[in-house]
């Protein structure tokens, strides 16, 4: 009979003792992250385009084989060759060194377009999201109103306002897009709000202003991070589409889309000098398309694992 | 009594990340005909894991039954493939699982009145008119009012604890032989679940169908089970009869679960410590890190098996197993 | 604060002499419905409906009720998380009832929530030391990083944590020691009020134990803390508090010292939710009796008229549906709102 038995009549030896097991072993952030990042082999070449071409744009001076504004007229539409890579264009300058010094244009266009829409949407959108009731109607109205209004009308009225060049065109950009984050980041912040931490830093009579900075914002970084990779290939193509319409950068600046504008006119007989250009700006969009989409899934908490 | 379900030597891993997972190790157990079984643990026991397992509901990838047999009726569930036809007809036929949230289990876009008699069509085979009859007489023996009109309802128009009804009748459908109960009634408020589980146990008692009673709430086990296997760190740590367990459990866990459930006018007696992970684990017993009756042996030798130490009373402790000569 | 030390040093069983931390008065907390493009108020939830109690220093408030019947809403009004539709909160002395978000900040210091789940009341973003501090900074309770550091450390000691994971971001513990960080934030601005909303009810059975008695240590250490207790299982509920209020649709349906509930039970309510939960003694089991309640529980946008529990009553005369039974004094600091008692 199981009466016999019993654990009361066991001695507890005091030697072995209870002792409290520690947490989880630590879990290396950076090792996940990548891991789940390269795991579409597509997502590593995005990855391998845009580092290439960071390299290209801040190394570009030392890449290029000539000068990008050299004129030589004695060189105008050479086919490819050793000496130029890629030929020339209409006046004789080195299609591959202008393309290169393109990059630089380019990725400082996308840069600080996605900067200012970024700052200018997130701002709102962490009032509007923190903010009371009213606060959110109106912002969110306003933006549906922004956002009706078609963004090429808006950035060819910007870009004929403040002229041409960089400064003007990559408002009149970061303008047109602000409003996309607006909305991703009141949704988030609506989110992340419903988590109890903030009603903790609430009753713990932290002030609104840090609750936001400190703990709202920081939670809703992630995919704020991947619209803005995805961004800058947006606002590459946008930058294109300006001066491929004439707002863009002045002549002998190597701006890409103004070059696939101006090799539009030999398009017949001399392809390359449009599609040399556009095949860049193709690269640079689906390289910064793909590593958004590998830092989204690895972002993702589905993807966590036994982590979450 | 006679067997109706017997699990041998079941085993369920999951691949994670971080390693491989021994959700379910080495479990076996049985259930008699018309007999209420509870099986109780903390999350990641393995007691719901081990319920999937039997009715190949564990998903894969990641997780994987890598050993063991479940003969129901005599014969072994886990031969058949996992979307095979004779697993499709044991499952909600011969046996039906009720889980914690019924909103998973009912489909939010067809009426239940369609969702039942389909169960009834596909597995019985008779017609649609009949089926809406028998769907509706079984929606009114769980005690739903106006069963007839409620068939043309949504699932979103129940309350939670009507939701669970219907799963209740659903379950009881085909009449199958075994109905296991997965936290069927967590999720709900006390009064509810009260509710609940008196129309479960009448229910099970009056057409003899056996039920597997998975949960963490002692009180619910020492209610409505005959038996009981406890479960801790994906093994059976100690089984038998309910008041056999309570009078005198034979495993350090069980004895402090029973003492760590708040009392009226008495002291709480916590567990100390946290239950271990699953991946990589020393062969030696998993409560150890915790168990204050531990010996310098423990920490050499490994796990004991469950063992029996009369007809149905088994433990895995190797300090208890040892006291009684068995091992 | 006023009171003496002798006072507060005593053991709770005592508490009966000591100063009120917390006052509530006909509290009232109506949730307006809207709908449509111009949100109109089409009705309202009433979350809780004419609450009157109060927590003594260093005493225990259990608070008992199934979903739905305001106990979350009432600690959160407490805390001022909401504005109250009508009635009073005194708090220490105050008056918070109507005090501004920027007024009450100072005050807070002295309050403290902790929450139900434990993966979404830390900050995910913030290392588990961090969560803990964040009280200290924002009250400036230390002066320098040495001090802030060691009382981290401290807290960590005091709520059974090892010290050397402050560094480790919570996603790193488990259920169990993330509520124990939970509790430790709590604690680190010294609080006189600590509302525990359902603190146990994610864990499981054996982590529940350990909580329940870290609360109670922590009380027995410092005897002028007082926790209002919420949650909707009783056992626990009796185990740690000194005075039970039991909830039923936005109301306090009883509320009587933890031990008369149990043993003279009185609303008809508060004895089928005794009955309903299921005791861990199958001798005892086999021969109770339960009260099994029949229907569901109303929803609080529209409450029946009268005393709300008579739809599910199994005692309710033609009375019932008539007027609200007043909570009534039947002695012993017992109160219950029933017409047949």
């Amino acid at each position: 009979m199981a009466k016999e038995y019993s654990l009361k009549n066991i001695k507890i030896d005091h030697e072995y003792d209870v002792h409290q097991e520690l947490a989880l072993p630590p879990v290396n952030e950076f090792k996940r992250f990548a891991k789940v990042f390269f795991r579409r082999p597509i997502v590593g070449v995005g990855f391998a385009i845009v580092v290439l071409l960071l390299i290209a744009g801040i190394f570009a001076d030392q890449i290029a084989p000539h000068d990008p504004y050299l004129i030589n007229l004695f060189n105008t539409f050479d086919a490819p060759s050793a000496r130029y890579p890629l030929g020339t264009d209409a006046i004789g300058r080195c299609l591959l060194s202008r393309i290169i010094h393109g990059t630089r244009l380019a990725l400082l266009t996308g840069v600080s377009t996605v900067f200012i829409s970024a700052t200018i949407g997130i701002t709102i959108g962490l009032v509007a999201g923190f903010g009371g009731r009213v606060a959110q109607e109106v912002v969110m109205r306003l933006t549906d109103a922004w956002i009706s209004i078609p963004a090429i009308i808006i950035m060819m009225l910007l870009g004929a306002v403040l002229g041409r060049g960089i400064g003007g065109m990559t408002i009149a950009i970061g303008v047109t897009m602000f409003p996309a984050y607006i909305r991703l980041v009141f949704g988030q912040v609506l989110t992340v709000k419903q988590n109890d931490y903030i009603m903790a830093s609430m009753a713990m009579g932290d002030s609104k202003v840090r609750i936001v900075l400190r703990h709202v914002l920081p939670n809703c970084l992630a995919p704020i991070i991947v619209v803005m990779t995805m961004m800058m290939g947006g606002a590459v193509m946008a930058e294109a589409g300006l001066s491929f319409i004439g707002l863009g950068m002045d002549p002998p600046t190597p701006a890409w889309g103004t070059m696939t504008n101006d090799g539009r006119q030999w398009l017949a007989s001399y392809p390359h000098l449009s599609l040399a250009p556009g095949a860049a700006i193709v690269l640079l969009v689906f390289g910064f398309n793909m590593v958004g989409d590998g830092i989204r899934d690895a972002l993702d908490p589905k993807m966590r694992g036994t982590l979450n | 009594m006679e067997k109706l379900l017997d699990v041998k030597g079941l085993s369920t891993e999951f691949r994670t990340e971080r390693g491989i997972v021994k959700a379910v190790n080495n479990v076996s157990y049985h259930v008699g005909k018309g007999e209420i079984l509870g099986i109780v643990g903390e999350s990641g026991s393995g007691k719901s894991v081990s319920q999937l397992s039997l009715m190949q509901l564990v998903p894969n990838p990641p997780g994987k039954v890598v050993a063991g047999t479940a003969a129901f009726d005599g014969v072994n569930l886990l031969k058949f493939g996992r979307k095979s036809r004779e697993m499709c007809a044991i499952r909600g036929r011969e046996v039906s699982m009720i889980f914690q949230e019924p909103m998973t289990s009912l489909n939010p876009a067809m009426n239940i009145g369609n969702q039942m008699s389909e169960v009834l069509m596909t597995h019985l085979g008779i017609e649609k008119a009949d089926a809406l009859e028998r769907s509706a007489d079984m929606l009114a023996q769980v005690g739903i009012a106006d069963s007839k009109k409620r068939l043309a309802d949504y699932p979103h128009q129940f309350s939670g604890g009507m939701r669970q009804r219907v799963m209740i009748a659903m379950a009881m459908l085909c009449t199958p032989k075994l109905i296991i109960a997965d936290e069927a009634t967590t999720a709900l408020d006390a009064t509810i679940q009260a509710q609940l589980l008196e129309l479960l146990y009448s229910i099970v008692s009056e057409h003899g169908v056996a039920l597997t009673m998975v949960t963490h709430n002692l009180g619910v086990v020492a209610r409505y089970a005959q038996r009981v296997n406890v479960m801790y760190a994906g093994r059976i740590v100690e089984t038998g009869m309910v008041k056999d367990i309570w009078a005198s459990p034979l495993h350090p866990y069980t004895e402090g679960l029973i003492s760590c459930v708040p009392k009226l006018d008495e002291k709480l007696e916590a567990i100390p410590g946290m239950p271990p992970t699953l991946i990589n684990r020393p062969p030696t017993c998993p409560f150890l890190a915790r168990c204050k009756y531990r010996q310098k042996s423990c920490f050499d030798d490994p796990a004991a098996e469950l063992t029996f130490v009369d007809d149905v009373h088994a433990t895995s402790c190797n300090v208890m197993l040892k006291e009684a000569g068995l091992l | 604060m006023s009171g003496n030390i002798e006072n507060l040093a005593a053991p709770a069983a005592t508490a009966a002499g000591k100063n009120n931390i917390v006052k509530v008065d006909n509290l009232k907390m109506h949730f307006p419905l809207r709908r449509g493009l111009l949100q109109r108020t089409i009705g309202y939830v009433k979350a809780v409906d004419d609450v009157s109690f109060h927590i003594r220093s260093g005493e225990t408030f259990g608070v008992v009720g199934e979903s739905g019947c305001g106990k979350t809403t009432l600690g959160r009004c407490l805390l001022r998380m909401y504005e109250p539709s009508s009635g009073t909160i005194n708090f220490n002395g105050i008056d918070i009832t109507n005090e501004s978000y920027k007024n009450l900040r100072p005050i807070r210091k002295d309050m403290a929530i902790i929450f139900q789940d434990p993966y979404s009341s830390l900050d995910p973003r913030m290392s588990s030391g961090s969560c803990v501090g964040e009280p200290l900074i924002i009250h400036k309770m230390t002066k320098g990083r040495a001090e802030y550091k060691e009382r981290v450390h401290e807290l960590f000691n005091i709520c059974g944590l090892n010290p050397d994971m402050t560094d480790r971001y919570p996603h790193e513990f488990s259920g169990g020691q993330r509520q124990r960080l939970s509790i430790a934030r709590a604690l680190a601005g010294d609080p006189l009020l600590i509302v525990c909303d359902e603190p146990i009810s994610a864990l499981d059975v054996s982590m529940q134990a350990q909580i329940l008695n870290l609360l109670q240590d922590l009380q027995a250490k410092n005897s002028k803390m007082s926790y209002l207790f919420i949650s909707h299982d009783l056992l626990a509920v009796q185990f740690i508090s000194h005075r039970i209020a039991v909830m039923y649709l936005g109301r306090i349906v009883e509320t009587a010292p933890s031990r008369e509930i149990f043993s003279k039970t009185l609303h008809p309510y508060t004895q089928a939710l005794l009955s309903a939960q299921p005791m861990p003694d199958p001798v005892a089991e086999e021969t109770r009796q339960r009260i099994i309640l029949e229907g569901d529980i109303p929803t609080p946008i529209n409450p029946p008229p009268g005393c709300s529990f008579h739809t599910r009553c199994p005692k309710a005369t033609s009375a019932c549906s008539e007027s609200i039974p007043p909570l009534r004094d039947v002695g012993g600091e017992h109160y219950v709102a029933c017409h047949l008692v």
